[in-house]
């Protein structure tokens, strides 16, 4: 389903109402507590994610309106996979990836409205190959995970604190 | 005792298969949905003793199943695994009659404290 909330745009004069370290937690206890696999910030890898990356975001409309997006490699999708599916490697069908990365995407997008904290609602996860939304506003935090690239995106394009 | 797992998402429902095998609450079954519509089905077919809800699904979400379990059936021990911890959802959640919220990346512990009440 694609997201529903309203799209960027280049006016957005709110602030980054979440920090870097709240990422970073968010992260980190995905990867940790779920996942098993470790999750350290990092510089951005400076070959990318590469040319098979997917990018899975939610969207966050009302009081806030926000995106959350991954990005991460397919090595790295296959490993999230791989262990939530307690399945090889090389058993992994498309749509395990593709759930398991909309999975991430969505405990992360809903930490976030929790922090956000308003009247808000959810969008379900969307999954396919990585594009720029270029909203002004937006927080880039890059970790490696097991010397695999993660990028969390979280744009916002408008909203109040409460 | 039957345990309804409702999550659209296949990897979630079997982490949290897993997560109650670490758990120590007796004999018990699963059962699985994919969202509360075919939750509402499993619940009527299956009779489960408590309910395991993701809150965001496709069709029908895990708050507008609740209203509709409550409608008819004010026993039944229900409870949403999701990603969103905000009071806002909690309060949502407690005044549909949910019996808790466990709030995800969860670790068997902490769905261990949610469950146990609903079992005595």
């Amino acid at each position: 389903m694609a997201p529903s909330a309203t799209k960027p745009n280049d006016d957005s004069q709110v602030n980054m109402p979440i920090e870097t370290a709240d990422v970073d937690q968010m992260v980190e206890d995905l990867f940790s507590i779920m996942l098993g696999i470790p999750a350290l910030q990092s510089p951005p890898s400076a070959d990318g994610p590469g040319e098979d990356a997917l990018q899975a975001t939610v969207r966050i409309s009302g009081q806030w309106n926000a995106e959350v997006k991954v990005v991460a490699s397919m090595t790295l999708i296959e490993r999230i996979a791989s262990t939530m599916f307690s399945i090889d490697l090389n058993e992994l069908e498309e749509e395990e990836k593709v759930d398991a990365l909309g999975e991430a995407v969505n405990v992360i997008g809903g930490n976030v409205k929790g922090v956000l904290n308003g009247d808000c609602n959810l969008s379900l996860p969307c999954v396919g190959k990585p594009f720029d939304n270029e909203c002004p506003n937006r927080l880039i935090a890059s970790y490696d995970c097991e010397r695999e690239p993660l990028i969390i995106e979280l744009s916002v394009w408008d909203g109040q604190q409460t | 005792m039957k345990i309804l797992i409702v999550d659209d998402s296949k990897a979630m429902r079997l982490l949290v298969c897993r997560a109650l095998k670490q758990l120590s609450i007796g004999d018990y079954e699963t059962v699985e949905a994919s969202d509360g519509v075919e939750g509402l089905e499993k619940i009527a077919s299956e009779e489960p003793n408590l309910v395991l809800s993701d809150w965001n699904m496709p069709n029908m979400n895990g708050i507008e199943m609740l209203r509709e379990v409550r409608k008819t059936n004010s026993d039944l021990k229900f409870g949403f695994i999701t990603s969103d911890s905000s009071p806002a959802t909690q309060q949502t959640a407690s005044e549909a009659g949910a019996n808790f919220v466990v709030t995800k990346p969860f670790t068997p512990e902490s769905l261990q404290r949610c469950i146990e009440p609903c079992l005595t």
